[in-house]
């Protein structure tokens, strides 16, 4: 009956919370910026794609910003996920060791913080705080097992 | 010491360690003129430091608001991203 909260509700906090537990130590997409974007999506729903933008009140340029950061976000979710793919393929095709140890660290250092980052964020139970230690952990990891690869006393 | 002053240190460790581990495969690149070290170098840094350098460094300085922080970051970890998926050819 009143799309435009329904959207706003749904959209909103999942995308902010993406990167609410963002290694950058910045808690969430600025509340403007995240707000800005919501009316984005409730009015495109409410008024038609064509007449949303008009309707926006945009504070500081925010607004495309955010949407642009979202958008990388999720073109780097995808190519991290094509990289790591294809070292695997590499080291099933190969079987070198390091290439194993190449495909276990990028997974740790790419992929999996930003899944990580996009599922807890929409968990209640864990704060932002824990989210970032735990993608921070998980970076250091994937970078100990690179370091493995490379160094070579 | 707090849940949010571990963090932090884990943070700059993993910058830290990211540089030394882009350095270390810059010198097999230099060493054995592997290109995939090379590749590797480039995408260390784009995915594990410079991006500290804009959320701790750039943001700050530049009083980067929160998106801009954030698309900053993200571009970082696609530039690093790019680079390695090029390296495949």
């Amino acid at each position: 009956m009143i799309p435009a909260p329904t959207v706003s509700t749904g959209f909103g906090p999942s995308v902010t919370g993406a990167f609410r537990s963002s290694d950058v130590g910045v808690d969430a997409v600025s509340k403007v910026a995240a707000d800005a974007l919501s009316k984005v999506v409730a009015d495109a729903f409410t008024k038609g794609v064509a007449d949303a933008s008009p309707q926006v009140d945009v504070v500081g340029g925010a607004a495309p910003t955010a949407v642009a950061a979202i958008l990388v976000f999720f073109v780097a979710i995808a190519l991290s996920v094509v990289v790591t793919y294809r070292y695997a393929r590499g080291y099933l095709r190969t079987r070198q060791r390091p290439l194993l140890y190449l495909t276990v660290g990028m997974l740790l250092l790419a992929p999996a913080p930003m899944f990580i980052r996009l599922v807890l964020s929409n968990v209640v139970l864990v704060t932002p705080v824990e989210r970032t230690l735990v993608v921070t952990v998980s970076k250091l990891c994937g970078l100990l097992v690179i370091l493995a690869v490379v160094h070579r006393p | 010491m707090t849940l949010a002053t571990v963090t932090s240190a884990a943070a700059a460790v993993t910058a830290l360690l990211g540089s030394y581990v882009a350095y270390l495969a810059y010198s097999g690149y230099r060493r054995n003129d592997s290109e995939t070290m090379r590749v590797l170098a480039v995408g260390i840094l784009f995915i594990a430091v410079v991006p500290y350098l804009v959320s701790h460094a750039a943001a700050p300085v530049l009083g980067l608001s929160d998106a801009q922080t954030i698309l900053g970051v993200t571009l970082s970890h696609t530039a690093g991203l790019v680079a390695l998926y090029r390296s495949f050819g």
